[in-house]
């Protein structure tokens, strides 16, 4: 997270699970930034990343990873293809020193 | 003649469920943060399940029915494993939707794991990684 803070940058993430639930996974992984709760998956749709059916009996996010600029627009995504497979923090902080 | 024990069944079997259990207790959770490739690519319980796939045909072979189902259950486990890491994990809708590079994300004001609203358009002025993840459901 050195890497992040030293560029300015910030993390936040986006997650259907409610804040209490947030709370703990930060807590348990020694997470600092922000975890922002979308329940009802309105900011997630707004995005276009509503995975229908992406647990037995309800919907999840697809994971995706926007870096954006200081204006708010997109200079890098990642849509991976596989769940399992999510951008190295080196691709990342890559993209963040190109914008 | 008391039936002996096939120990390398048994053995390839335990090894078979290590192999693919450590993927998800070990690999995933614990070495995966620091290791990613690790988790993409998971050579570590692929060699393990080829060993013990490896100890299910030759208990197989040297021994009788029980041998025989525990290196077909070990079989399966080894193909269920397989679906899952290059079947299953890579079934996501297309994100046809998702902002694009060179187009403003829209706002949004969600509270965070204390509970307090914060709003995307807070943080312009810094550049933003915005991660959306699957969750701990």
């Amino acid at each position: 997270m050195d890497d992040f803070r030293r560029r300015g940058a910030r993390v936040v993430a986006v997650v259907v699970d409610p804040p209490d639930r947030n709370a703990q996974v930060a807590r348990e992984l020694g997470l600092e930034f922000p975890i922002l709760s979308d329940p009802d998956l309105a900011v997630t749709d707004r995005f276009g990343l509503r995975h229908a059916g992406g647990i037995p009996g309800a919907d999840i996010a697809r994971p995706a990873t926007f870096v954006l600029d200081r204006d708010g627009v997109v200079r890098w995504r990642d849509l991976t293809g596989n769940y399992r497979i999510r951008p190295r923090p080196d691709d990342i902080l890559r993209a963040i020193d190109a914008g | 003649m008391p039936a002996r024990r096939n120990w390398t069944a048994v053995a390839g079997l335990l090894l078979g469920l290590a192999a693919v259990g450590s993927y998800f207790t070990v690999v995933t959770r614990e070495l995966g943060p620091r290791f990613p490739w690790l988790r993409d690519v998971p050579l570590l319980n692929l060699v393990l399940l080829a060993v013990a796939l490896w100890l299910s045909w030759r208990g197989a072979r040297a021994g009788r029915m029980p041998a025989r189902l525990a290196a077909l259950a070990n079989l399966g486990l080894a193909g269920l494993f397989a679906f899952y890491l290059w079947g299953f994990s890579s079934w996501l809708p297309p994100a046809l939707a998702a902002p694009r590079v060179g187009q403003a994300v829209p706002d949004f004001t969600l509270a965070d794991q204390r509970g307090e609203p914060l709003a995307l358009t807070g943080l312009r002025g810094a550049p933003v990684v915005l991660v959306f993840y699957r969750g701990f459901w």
